[in-house]
């Protein structure tokens, strides 16, 4: 008591309502400053009751008493220099089995105190019946149930107040110190540490928190020490291991037995919902998730469909266009550009947006249900495995959309080994621009085959992840950094359509403009480097194309679907855009090498007649796990800052994809 | 909640649900979650929320600009749904 005023010191962590009781009782008559040497804010305030006056001071908000942060050392300092006549220790009734952590982390401070289990109108509303009366009975201090925020009925508040005040009631922490017993190395410390040794602390508090490892606590009681109990102190500390895990486990088992018969709403074993189960179920979980992703996969070819069929509409502007330039005397080389180039790739990007429109819709409403975080659940497992943490789940599921993306995810994962690991794996994950142009291409060439082919790309790139985790992961990752993770499953719900769909229009406004900037003038140059006008033998691609064959053939690709290939590097769209000018209607070179001046229906059409499905299965293997794009290298070097895993990733990955080839070029040859 | 136990099945590299746990342990997701705050508080457990982070230098979109959420790779403030994890912190 100073000058004839009581203090208070209110006691809370976090959102337990501690601002709103300070409010609450001073109402206007507050200050704020800082704590003394420190940049914590200190708010006292005053009220008077039944003619006493009492001063009020609202400590830091803090999760325990531990000396992990100013704001903790600053309370427990305070709470026991003995300033404050009584401590008001305040917890969340919504969750008292949380809360009360302050409680338990104060016993054996001896300091008169009561207990507010505040947010009252929460907890019933939850359908909690909390009996503060046999609290009362077990812990030894008045306890009172109240809502802070209705100032009105602040009555039987001051009375628990007076109470504790008047009886300077103390924590009944006995059973706690029982459990605190089986603590190893705790009843060494105590036949060590008296009570009194360091002012305002009991020893079993002290003790506790010697055998927690707290710094402060444990350098206060080496300066009060000496002699042998300092020799015999700092043994018994070197013993100790992780003792806040047993001291953890000793609070919530006395914050259990509080509760037990207090609190009337028993909490339900969890019963996990059958979609849950089935993923979480080590025999079927990933085959349940992978049958998940490919109906998904399926499921996105439905919204696809219209757009697809815009993008045919596209091509059936080409003969009036063609026709009216030619009356307009137009010369056949701006014929062959507007018609060949610049229509056919603005028909193809059409269709190819089709597919990344419904697959990102599809993926999208995953995300937002809550079923995504489901099946990265299924992974981190498999993850695990590979000796990925579980943070890689991100740039994995991100590089579906965009490897760039997925690459600058990685910027989480803090073991600098297993971060270069997952980014080599996420380059295997085909990107947004792929699951443009496969699909296209797969139904182009195999019709309703093509879903096949896709399962096929998908069951490859595990396939491939594994590989590449094998032969990347023995030189990046120990065995001993590979742990586990824990992972709490977002609730479901439905998407928000509107923010979904904005979002999937806009990214697919934006992958148009992406590919349209990268298929015209990709589709230009070779459009240029195919024409001649003296013969096919002429132009430049011919002769480089016919040059290289016998090697690429090698790989099941004809030159011009190796020229595919390599423009695929600077991004998937430049695919696209060698193939519409290599296979368009005018393009000499193609009528030279496939011996045929027939007219054909439409570009499509006309690489259906001339390329073989084995051909085909290999330019989609190869242009799949081939690097994703030029920025997604420059990505990756931005994030991992070795030249040396950069190279060995692209390389890696340039191989790989024309192995792949090869070998889906001869499986082609088998089953076709 | 035997917490020696919980660092023992992390570091086996078992990945779990809250759920899960709170069924092998035979107690309630509420006495899991306020565990792993507690080993979350006292630096034995990280925890991460999985979300979409920005993409440093993402210029192949129009919303890429470098110094934001790359709209174009993702949803505005989406992939927030993905849940939480707590893995060991390297001590």
């Amino acid at each position: 008591m100073v000058d004839g005023k009581i203090t208070i010191a209110l006691l809370g962590q976090p959102n337990s309502g501690k601002s709103t009781l300070f409010n609450g009782l001073t109402g206007l008559k507050q200050h704020v400053g800082n704590w003394p040497g420190k940049t914590v804010e200190k708010k006292q305030g005053s009220f008077t009751h039944n003619g006493m006056e009492y001063i009020v001071t609202d400590l830091p908000g803090t999760y325990s008493l531990s000396a992990n942060s100013d704001e903790e050392i600053v309370t427990r300092d305070y709470i026991a220099s003995g300033n404050a006549d009584v401590v008001c220790i305040l917890a969340d009734s919504s969750q008292l089995e949380r809360s009360m952590f302050m409680l338990a982390d104060f016993a054996g401070i001896d300091v008169p105190c009561f207990l507010v289990l505040n947010l009252a109108d929460v907890a019933k509303d939850q359908g909690k019946n909390i009996d503060p009366k046999k609290i009362e009975s077990k812990i030894g201090i008045p306890v009172i149930l109240m809502s802070a925020t209705d100032v009105k009925k602040y009555d039987s508040f001051f009375e628990c107040m007076e109470k504790a005040l008047k009886d300077k009631t103390k924590l009944d922490y006995s059973s706690l110190e029982k459990g605190y017993e089986t603590v190893e190395g705790y009843s060494d410390l105590k036949t060590i540490i008296s009570d009194g040794l360091v002012e305002g602390y009991s020893s079993t508090w002290l003790c506790a928190k010697a055998v927690e490892g707290d710094k402060v606590v444990r350098a206060k009681i080496e300066n009060a020490l000496s002699g042998e109990k300092k020799a015999s102190y700092e043994k018994t500390i070197k013993t100790l291991d992780k003792g806040a895990l047993s001291t953890g486990e000793c609070k919530f088992a006395w914050i259990d037995e509080i509760l037990d018969g207090s609190v009337n709403k028993v909490e339900t074993s969890v019963k996990m919902g059958k979609f849950d189960r089935a993923i979480t179920s080590k025999t079927w979980g990933k085959l349940v998730v992978v049958l998940v992703v490919i109906g998904g996969l399926l499921l996105s070819f439905i919204p696809a469909l219209p757009i697809m069929l815009l993008g045919g509409c596209v091509t059936m502007l080409d003969e009036p266009i063609r026709t009216a330039l030619t009356n307009a005397n137009a010369s056949p080389i701006l014929i062959g550009i507007i018609c060949d180039c610049l229509l056919m790739c603005i028909a193809n990007t059409v269709k190819m947006l089709g597919f990344a429109f419904g697959i990102t819709l599809v993926f999208g409403m995953f995300e937002e249900s809550g079923i995504m975080a489901r099946i990265s659940y299924v992974f981190d497992n498999t993850m695990s495995k590979m000796g990925l943490q579980g943070k890689s789940v991100m740039p994995f599921l991100v590089s579906f959309g965009c490897t760039i993306g997925g690459a600058s995810s990685s910027r989480v994962i803090d073991n600098w080994g297993q971060k270069i690991l997952t980014i080599a794996l996420a380059w295997a994950v085909p990107c947004g621009a792929a699951w443009a142009i496969i699909p296209m291409l797969a139904t182009s060439f195999f019709g309703g085959y093509g879903v096949l082919v896709i399962v096929a790309i998908l069951v490859v790139m595990i396939i491939h992840i594994w590989i590449t985790s094998k032969i990347f992961g023995r030189h990046l990752v120990k065995k001993e950094d590979r742990y586990g993770i824990i992972m709490e499953l977002p609730p479901y719900h439905k998407p928000k359509w509107k923010s979904l769909l904005r979002y999937v229009f806009g990214r697919t406004k934006d992958m148009f403009f992406r590919v349209i900037k990268v298929i015209i003038p990709v589709c230009l140059v070779f459009w240029f480097l195919s024409y001649s006008s003296i013969g096919v033998e002429g132009s430049v691609l011919y002769k480089v194309g016919t040059f290289i064959e016998p090697v690429t053939k090698f790989f099941g690709l004809s030159w011009q679907l190796f020229m595919a290939f390599i423009a695929s590097s600077i991004g998937k769209e430049g695919a696209v855009g060698v193939l519409t000018a290599l296979f368009s209607q005018t393009g000499t070179i193609f009528g030279a090498v496939a011996g045929s001046n027939e007219a054909v229906a439409n570009s499509t059409q006309l690489l259906i007649n001339n390329i073989s499905g084995p051909q085909a299965l290999a330019f989609m293997f190869a242009i799949t796990f081939n690097m994703p794009c030029v920025v997604a290298l420059a990505a990756t070097y931005q994030e991992t800052h070795s030249a040396k895993w950069t190279t060995l990733i692209t390389l890696y990955y340039e191989a790989s994809a024309l192995i792949l080839a090869f070998l889906a070029y001869h499986v082609g040859l088998l089953i076709m | 909640m035997d917490m020696r136990n919980l660092m023992n099945l992390l570091k086996s590299g078992e990945c779990c649900s809250t759920a899960m746990l709170a069924e092998r342990m035979g107690t309630t997701v509420s006495d899991v979650e306020r565990t792993l705050e507690y080993l979350e508080r006292i630096g034995v457990l990280r925890r991460t929320r999985l979300g979409m982070i920005e993409c440093a230098d993402c210029g192949s979109c129009s919303s890429g600009k470098g110094g934001g959420q790359c709209k174009g790779c993702m949803p505005e403030n989406g992939f927030q749904n993905m849940g939480t994890i707590w893995e060991i912190a390297d001590t």
